[in-house]
């Protein structure tokens, strides 16, 4: 849910990547983190157990100008992966204004990919979005590794429907794709911010 | 999907105003304001050094709470106090998408600071109604346009 605040001319947007455990959600964020320049960014704040699996959420702020005249907040999340969080990962999605849906490349976690996919869509419906609507963005990671299924089957599984979503390929672990990704959504949000305004 | 809302000059002078009034009366180091999705709304005083990162961490620990109370049988807690040893932070509900959080330290107390907190509360409860209840695009400067910057966001 985008915030203006026409004093302080600023504008206000969550964004919130998702997908199933360990698919490099966090390593997304503490790749931007240590890519941005620090006047862009605040902490990164990460709310994980003793085996760093995210628990909560992990958050970080960032600033742009990305509209003209207006200082241009994007307050990142990501949530947690494993299944058994689904009443977290609903809190963390609510009044997003964008989703980057991480997918783990690798043959063997298909099936988790695709699990957390309609995970996505079900959490959205309960709160009465849908993907459709939402702007979001699809990023295939983890290239790097043997045994990562080619591009067009991950879209047959994926990315099929009447609107083609934007895809990025993605080796998050050595920062390749992931301000990609950033700026993929976040030019999505901020198209559908000023086609609503 | 929801839009959003927006904040004219007014309301923030307003909003700020109430804030204000309230860090007063408690004695509150800094307090804030914001949505249920982390978004400062308006801040008053110095509650931390990144009150982005703890506005964020505030709306997710008053929505477990509230997660919390609906599992035992209670619609929610209207308001979370945490004690430390120097710091203390009080979080309370203005409706259903904002949130007050206040910090202090030793020379206020935790009575004070609910007592004004339910109080402030009421005062913005009307406010925040009238903001939310508006179209989201607001009138007051029909020349008022958004651009997109050309380039790259994140380089």
């Amino acid at each position: 849910m985008s915030l203006i605040n026409y004093a302080r001319k600023e504008i206000q947007f969550k964004i919130v990547y998702y997908g199933c455990g360990l698919c490099g959600k966090t390593t997304n964020l503490q790749v931007i983190h240590d890519f941005v320049p620090a006047k862009a960014k605040g902490n990164l704040t990460s709310l994980a157990t003793s085996q760093d699996r995210t628990l909560f959420f992990d958050f970080l702020p960032l600033q742009t100008m990305a509209i003209e005249g207006y200082t241009t907040k994007f307050q990142v999340y990501t949530v947690p992966g494993q299944v058994k969080y689904n009443s977290t990962r609903k809190l963390v999605l609510r009044n997003c204004d964008g989703v980057v849906f991480v997918a783990d490349s690798q043959e063997d976690k298909m099936a988790e990919n695709l699990e957390s996919w309609q995970n996505l869509k079900d959490n959205l419906s309960d709160q009465n979005d849908t993907l459709e609507e939402m702007p979001h963005v699809l990023q295939y990671n983890k290239r790097d590794l043997p045994r990562c299924l080619p591009k067009a089957y991950l879209d047959f599984a994926m990315n099929k429907g009447e609107r083609r979503i934007p895809t990025f390929m993605a080796a998050a672990v050595n920062g390749k794709g992931v301000l990609e990704t950033l700026n993929g959504v976040a030019k999505l949000v901020l198209q559908d911010f000023i086609d609503k305004h | 999907m929801a839009i959003g809302f927006a904040l004219g000059e007014e309301d923030c002078v307003r909003l700020e105003n109430e804030l204000e009034s309230f860090k007063r009366g408690a004695e509150v180091r800094g307090a804030f304001l914001c949505d249920s999705g982390g978004n400062i709304v308006a801040e008053v005083g110095k509650a931390a050094d990144c009150v982005d990162s703890v506005s964020a961490l505030a709306s997710g620990a008053f929505s477990a709470t509230k997660a919390l109370a609906q599992a035992i049988g209670e619609d929610e807690f209207s308001s979370i106090v945490h004690q430390g040893s120097k710091n203390n932070i009080f979080m309370t509900a203005v409706d259903e998408e904002v949130l007050m959080v206040a910090v202090f330290g030793q020379e206020t107390n935790n009575g004070l600071v609910k007592l004004e907190g339910v109080k402030a509360c009421r005062r913005l409860l009307p406010l925040f109604r009238e903001i939310l209840s508006r179209p989201s695009v607001p009138n007051e400067d029909p020349t008022v346009t958004f651009v997109l910057a050309q380039g790259s966001l994140f380089k």
